[in-house]
């Protein structure tokens, strides 16, 4: 009996417990217009700053209630996918360029003009809008916060390599250079580029000025000359043994841990990230110094990360909602945003105030400075409309195989050229 | 009235398993993606797809690669098993440490092995750089080479497992009469030819179960390829792969849920042979067990 | 004698090693894990505390709890009462019934978790901790265990109960049930380890990271903190404590099931 009456207590408790953690949307009996905000981990950071923006909104529009939900960034895809089969879609959604082509060709995305009129999108730079949010000449979002990459020294690791600040690279050929002094005299590794993880190597072309694709997106354009001494570069890099060999297969935050551990020389992020190194590894905080990104040979190309606001077809109130995205992306509310965290706003006149310009002498400052002014030249590097997964698994595929010596660099350009013509012409 | 005993169990079986796979051979049948428009009826499209898909059949030749873990397994857990079988001081301490991974989390598990098994910093290669085996700046590529990384998630799967077939063939071990032990003792044979000739042919039905056993486990890994290499580095197999085309959706995943169940009722085929083959054996042992 | 004593504690050091690995780095300040020394200087519990607590990994803790726990419950109840006719009733259909279950064990899940997720999502238990409960509260092999079982039971209690004029369902719980305790035990705690540990399908099923179960939120974790891998050592010794708990305490059981379940089928 004993066993029975402990079983049934934990059979009550249990059953407490779902029931406490079943994820219920709560009925809004209210008779305000609700409009639902999709977003990508900024909880709980930032709620000040959004509970503040929220009731500026709603001050502006007082019938209207903004629902705020908010997701980490894994998975985020599945979410909202889920989301968009259920019954109550959201209004007003916070995406990447990377994710757009896939909810466009599912269908569930305004274009229209009345959802981006002209004057509300002719306050962004104009790069950043037809890199991120056009497809094909349509507009599908409005951009919002973006970084660019800078680049981080651990002048410890330079010491102990014999090099000085005057080594800095400022190219990838310099940094080939330096790779390979810090590699023979200390046990750290120099650099750490990402590889495959979601085509990163497009990157490497981008940055060289190879176009990836035509216009039409029919075309793989990288087997020439040029795509071919970029592609051995890398991979020669990769069989020198210059980079970890798990660059091969890691994610883009992977570099972080090392760096902060004092094992990685020169780190390329968006600043960031400077945060948390400055949290939780005070020691290399303090010997980081803090550089433009590295460029190949002449080029001047900065690659951003930027986010954006979409809104769904099936918004009940498609007015108000495309009204919240302008409002949420608006150059104050940008500025605002940006001052509370290493971001730099797309909307020109944010971009140009004295916070951008007029910056402190701290590694942190500088990165600001520098990321801003390179907006401007910045790239959006674009994910293909069709079929981004095959293409991208083939491209990490070959790379994968000339990296591990089972084809010439030659060869592989060669084939990856061909598969993707194949998957582009599906 | 039988039948009010049985309706639960009925009610949920039909639902959560009978209907799912109806409905995954009529899918197999469909390109179907979430919320796409372009979800319509293709036939044997699916199929015959599958016979040129290159990703596919590189997930095959793995999963039957995979298999090669199960003499290892055998052998091993077999060691183990004449080792622990004997009741010596504190052999049940022994016993617990050895059956220990396999009631932990093969997440956790995973977890601990890909950091172990990291090529520059890790664990064991900074064992073997300390030890002088290695130079100061080589590495052994476990995780990061295509003729390494299958077999280092292997070599993790089997870790795990071993302590559970330990367990079986202990089992084995004692069911044995102990008269012919003795009987061969008694004959002047030496401990090694008892073995070989007496006890393993006596444990051949608990060999049979652990290799069928351990081959239908081989062949439905996921969360160690998941976890250590996300089907990277030539490590992707059968179940990893119909994930990976079905419900993948990070990075430009496209969901090809119709392809994916194709995929599934292929694997289904390959599975149910192996479980027809451990129905049979069981069978068979039950009654030697009785009989 | 003593070569052998050392051999053993090799192999303790194989099969356990890698736990003290993990305990090590999760005690850990910042600074190196790639040390070798499995010491720490100053250990310290706050990794622990930073986990259950910045992180809310009791979240998960209590989510895996739960779920394993009703589908200990629902397997218990639902494979007796199944496994009750096919031990010892005659009916129509018995043996079709029987097949049918038998059937179930050779079927992957892999072959139909596509369509149960579309399926689940149709009636609104996916994201819902229900939806991993349910598919899995009765099985085959349960089934079969208690079956197993109820053959060792002599017929006389159920002879003398039925004379007396009880009806099947008093005979079931009120004898039979209460009988096979120690297959429920065996049972019990094969479902709940095997809960504890599921991946694939939780992985599948759930979205929202409030509802994880102690596997995926590991597995986010060392994704979310691939840059601090105190904390994902914290999160795993959590997440592994409690089975290895239960295990030592419980180890025949364990052992039995193992026999019961794979040798006698």
């Amino acid at each position: 009996m004993k066993i029975r009456t402990r079983a049934l207590l934990l059979l009550a408790l249990s059953a407490l417990i779902l029931f406490g953690c079943r994820s219920g949307s709560r009925e809004g009996g209210t008779e305000k217009i609700e409009i639902s905000f999709f977003t990508m981990q900024l909880r709980p950071v930032f709620d000040d700053y959004f509970n503040e923006l929220f009731a500026e909104f709603e001050k502006l529009h007082p019938n209207v209630k903004i629902k705020w939900m908010d997701y980490p960034a894994e998975g985020y895809d599945t979410k909202l996918i889920t989301s968009f089969m259920g019954s109550d879609p959201p209004d007003v959604i916070n995406l990447t360029p990377q994710m757009l082509p896939t909810f466009v060709s599912r269908g569930v995305l305004q274009s229209s003009q009345q959802a981006f009129p002209k004057e509300v999108v002719d306050k962004y730079f104009p790069n950043v809008i037809r890199d991120a949010c056009q497809i094909k000449g349509k507009t599908y979002a409005l951009p919002w916060y973006l970084a660019t990459g800078v680049t981080m020294c651990n002048m410890k690791i330079f010491q102990e390599a014999g090099l000085t600040q005057e080594d800095i690279p400022k190219t990838s050929q310099e940094m080939k250079g330096i790779a390979r002094i810090i590699r023979e005299k200390t046990d750290k590794f120099p650099f750490f580029p990402i590889y495959t993880e979601a085509g990163a190597f497009r990157g490497f072309f981008i940055s060289a000025g190879v176009p990836i694709l035509d216009e039409n997106e029919t075309r793989a354009l990288f087997n020439t000359p040029k795509g071919l001494e970029v592609f051995k570069f890398w991979t020669d890099i990769y069989k020198e043994g210059l980079v970890p060999s798990e660059a091969l297969t890691a994610m883009h935050r992977r570099p972080i841990e090392l760096y902060k551990n004092g094992k990685l020389a020169v780190f390329n992020s968006g600043p960031q990230f400077l945060k948390h190194v400055k949290a939780d590894a005070p020691d290399v905080y303090k010997n980081t110094v803090v550089r433009p990104g590295i460029q190949w040979k002449d080029q001047e190309i900065y690659t951003v990360d930027v986010h954006i606001i979409v809104l769904s077809k099936k918004s009940k109130h498609p007015e108000l909602a495309a009204k919240f995205a302008a409002f949420v992306t608006n150059a104050s509310n940008q500025l605002k945003f940006c001052k509370l965290t290493t971001i730099i706003p797309s909307v020109m006149e944010a971009a140009h105030d004295p916070y951008f310009t007029e910056v402190e002498d701290t590694p942190e400052g500088k990165a600001r400075k520098i990321s801003a002014e390179a907006i401007q030249k910045a790239i959006v590097v674009r994910t293909p409309n069709k079929h981004p997964g095959k293409l991208f698994r083939e491209m990490s595929k070959i790379v994968e195989s000339v990296c591990l010596e089972e084809m010439t660099a030659e060869e592989g350009l060669g084939i990856l050229e061909e598969r993707w013509n194949e998957i582009l012409g599906e | 009235m039988a039948y009010t005993f049985l309706l639960p169990t009925l009610v949920i079986l039909g639902m959560f398993m009978f209907y799912p796979i109806f409905r995954a051979f009529l899918l197999s049948f469909w390109q179907y993606t979430p919320l796409s428009p372009d979800n319509r009826f293709v036939g044997i499209s699916n199929y015959t797809q599958l016979f040129s898909d290159a990703e596919f059949w590189g997930a095959l030749k793995n999963s039957f690669l995979y298999l090669l873990v199960v003499p290892v397994i055998i052998i091993l857990s077999l060691g183990l098993s004449l080792l622990v079988e004997p009741k010596i001081p504190f052999i049940n301490f022994f016993r617990a440490c050895y059956y220990l991974p396999v009631v932990t989390m093969m997440v956790v598990v995973a977890l601990v092995w890909s950091k172990i098994f990291e090529t520059d910093f890790g664990l064991l290669n900074t064992f073997l750089r300390r030890l002088g085996f290695l130079g100061q700046n080589q590495s052994i590529p476990w995780l990061t080479s295509k003729k390494l990384a299958l077999f280092t998630v292997m070599s993790v799967t089997a870790w795990k497992g071993l302590g559970y077939y330990m367990v079986i063939f202990i089992a084995g071990l004692r069911s044995i009469p102990p008269q012919l032990i003795e009987a061969s003792m008694i004959d002047g044979c030496k401990p090694h030819q008892t073995l070989f000739h007496v006890k393993i042919p006596m444990l051949w039905p608990y060999i049979t179960l652990v290799g069928i056993i351990s081959s239908i486990s081989a062949l439905q890994v996921f969360e160690e390829i998941y976890i250590m290499t996300r089907g990277q580095v030539g490590t992707s197999t059968l179940v990893f792969h119909i994930y990976d085309t079905g419900i993948w959706i990070q990075q430009g995943g496209e969901q090809e849920m119709g392809y994916a169940c194709s995929m599934g009722v292929l694997f289904f085929f390959i599975i149910f042979a192996f479980s027809l083959l451990n129905y049979r054996i069981m069978r068979r042992f039950h009654t030697t067990e009785t009989g | 004698m003593g070569l052998k004593y050392l051999i053993l504690c090799l192999l303790v050091v194989v099969f356990v090693g890698p736990f003290f690995w993990l305990l090590s780095v999760a005690l850990r300040e910042s600074g190196n894990i790639y040390s070798l020394n499995l010491i720490p200087e100053n250990p310290t519990l706050k990794n622990f505390s930073d986990t259950w607590t910045k992180f809310n990994l009791y979240r998960p803790f209590l989510n895996s709890c739960g779920v394993a726990a009703a589908t200990m419950f629902l397997n218990i109840l639902l494979c007796s009462l199944a496994a009750y006719p096919l031990a010892r009733l005659r009916f129509p259909g018995r043996q079709v019934i029987f097949f049918l279950i038998l059937s179930t064990m050779m079927i992957p899940f892999q072959l139909y978790m596509i369509p149960l997720f579309l399926f689940c999502r149709r009636i609104g238990l996916d994201n819902n901790l229900l939806g991993i409960i349910l598919p899995t509260s009765v099985g085959a092999f349960g089934i079969f265990l208690i079956k197993q079982y109820y053959h060792t039971i002599p017929k006389d209690l159920e002879e003398a109960a039925r004379i007396d004029g009880a009806g099947e369902f008093s005979i079931w719980w009120r004898i039979m049930f209460p009988l096979t305790k120690p297959a429920l035990a065996t049972l019990a705690i094969f479902v709940f380890v095997a809960n504890w540990s599921n991946f694939l399908w939780p992985l599948i099923i759930i979205d929202d990271i409030e509802l994880y179960t102690m596997p995926l939120r590991i597995a986010k974790l060392s994704g979310e903190f691939i840059e601090k891998t105190q904390y994902m050592a914290a999160g795993a010794v959590i997440a592994i404590t409690p089975v290895i708990v239960v295990f030592l305490i419980l180890q025949r059981y364990f052992i039995r099931g193992i026999s019961l379940g794979a040798v006698k089928g």
